[in-house]
This record gives C-alpha cells, structure tokens and sequence, in this order.
C-alpha cells in the first residue's frame, strides 16, 4: 500500500480530524467514480483510483490501523518485527480471556459490562499513549526517534490484544 | 476462505483442552501471542520427571481455527514423547498435517512456540530443583 495519508492530501499525523478525514474521501470518492466517465479504459482507471482512495481511508479511518500506517510512513518497526511485550502481559491476557469466557457463558450481564469498561479503558490509555509517543518521535531524530517508534511498536502490540477483547465482549 | 477438514475437526473437537497445575515441578507451562492478531495461547506438559516422556499435555488457546487446531494437533502429537523428541516437532510439520493456508502459517508458528516455551519452563524447574538438591 502506499501512503494512504498523501492519498487523501492529509499531514501525516496521528491526531487527525476526523471530520475533514471523511470530507476529503467523499469529495475524492466523488471526483474518481467510474460513473463520471464514458470511455471504457477511463472508467477503468478511475475504478483503480478509487480503491485506491477507498483502501486509504480504510487504512486511516480506525485508530489502530492508523498508528501502523503512521508508523510505516515513518520508518518504524512493522507488525511482527518487534513482538516485544511487556513483562507478564501474556498470563494477564490469558486470564481475563478465561475469565471473560466464563462471565459470558454464565450471562453475568454485571460482570460482563465491567470487563468491558476495563478493556475500553485499556484500549484508550493505548491509544493516547500512541498519540503522545508520535508527537515525541515527530520532533526528534536519531536514537530518541527509533525509540520512540519502537514503544509505539510495543503499545500496538499490547493494543491488539485488547481489540480481540473488545471483538470478543461485542460477539 | 475454507478451512481444511483435519482443521475443522480439531476445531470442532478440540483435543486436551485445559490446564495443569503451573506450579507443579513437574508441569512446564508456554504462554504465547502473536501480535499479528492477538491470538494467545497456553500449552502445559506433565513430564515423568525419571524417563522425561510428556505422560499429558493441555492447552488453551484464545485464537482463530487454525490457531486451535494447531494448539490441539501439537498436544496430540506430544503425548509419549520425551521432551527431547517433542522438541524436534517444527512448524512445517503442523503446516502441512493441517495443510494450513500461507496466511495461517504464524498460527502454527506460535504452536511450535508454546512448544518449545512449555519445555524450557519445565527444564528451568528441573535445573532450580537440582540446584536445590545439590545445594543440601
């Protein structure tokens, strides 16, 4: 994929507004619709455009896949090349997914609810920890920079987990 | 995308679901995740601690099929092994009993992973005990 940010004509920055987000999609969504055109190769060209404008605002929309394209346009680690969690985070996983399968399975709806305020709770200290980490590689270069990218690497990796969660408690 | 029957199968059955007591000498316990998509997955070994054959094997696996089925294959496969054969069991192997997809191919890497994570918790433990006993 290339840089869905340049595809929708925005700075390449974390804390997008996401009005203008949607606005520059539909207005380019518009502007490449094959209906706009009549020669066949075109139209062709055009449908190419637009999935391209469509994979970018995809790309951009949800805050996670955001922070992974941010952070590739920025030359940091990938998905899979830095697994590196924090110590003990895997058996904290493993609990409170048994523990989410049995509340759910009992419908203990209390129970239920207050696993889910605690994931979102989670997902959104992730996020803003993302969110600051950008604003700090942003203004810096060198080892301050890589290490900046490489936490926000680590914070993604935690997050993924937390997303399953969250999928898992909306099922 | 269609799964294959043998994944299907475990996924459907899986086999050895559950836990061993961690805490037990005896018992080496791998927790592992993949942060692709968040699968995590426990895998628990009893060994005879005298012959080293793996006499049971549990898992737990928060994952997609593949990563179930591959979690239930890799138990199956351990049982009356020692710890040195199940070491020996690769990825490739997983891959190509369950013929898993290149996409799910990281399931059955994080498979060998629990694999060989729960055999150096239990040998950690042996060495901590020996340690111990010399130690007397």
């Amino acid at each position: 994929m290339g840089n869905p940010f340049e595809t929708l004509g925005l700075p390449a920055r974390f804390d997008l507004d996401e009005a203008d987000l949607h606005k520059r999609f539909i207005r380019l969504s518009s502007d490449h619709h094959p209906d706009r055109y009549t020669d066949a190769l075109d139209q062709a060209d055009a449908a190419e455009r637009s999935a391209v404008v469509n994979e970018a605002y995809r790309a951009l929309r949800d805050p996670e896949s955001r922070a992974n394209a941010l952070l590739a346009v920025m030359g940091g680690p990938a998905i899979g090349d830095d697994k590196e969690l924090p110590e003990g985070f895997l058996l904290e996983v493993m609990e409170v997914r048994e523990r989410m399968d049995e509340v759910l399975a009992e419908g203990d709806h209390a129970a239920v609810d207050e696993l889910t305020r605690w994931v979102e709770a989670e997902r959104g200290a992730r996020l803003k920890a993302v969110g600051e980490l950008f604003i700090k590689a942003g203004g810096q270069g060198g080892e301050t920079r890589a290490a900046a990218l490489r936490d926000i690497r680590r914070e993604l990796n935690a997050l993924r987990y937390f997303e399953r969660m969250a999928e898992r408690l909306r099922a | 995308m269609a799964y294959s029957p043998k994944v299907v199968d475990h996924y459907e059955h899986p086999r050895n679901v559950g836990s061993l007591d961690k805490s037990a000498s005896n018992v080496g316990t791998g927790v592992v995740g993949a942060p692709e998509c968040g699968d995590v997955m426990k895998l628990q070994i009893l060994v005879d601690e005298e012959t080293g054959v793996i006499k049971d094997a549990k898992f737990k696996t928060f994952g997609c099929g593949s990563a179930i089925a591959s979690s239930s294959l890799a138990t199956e496969w351990m049982k009356g092994k020692t710890i040195d054969e199940a070491a020996q069991i690769k990825n490739t192997d997983i891959v190509q009993e369950l013929s898993l997809p290149p996409v799910k191919i990281h399931c059955s890497v994080l498979a060998e992973d629990a694999i060989k994570s729960a055999i150096a918790d239990f040998k950690k433990k042996q060495e901590a005990r020996q340690a111990q006993s010399v130690a007397k």
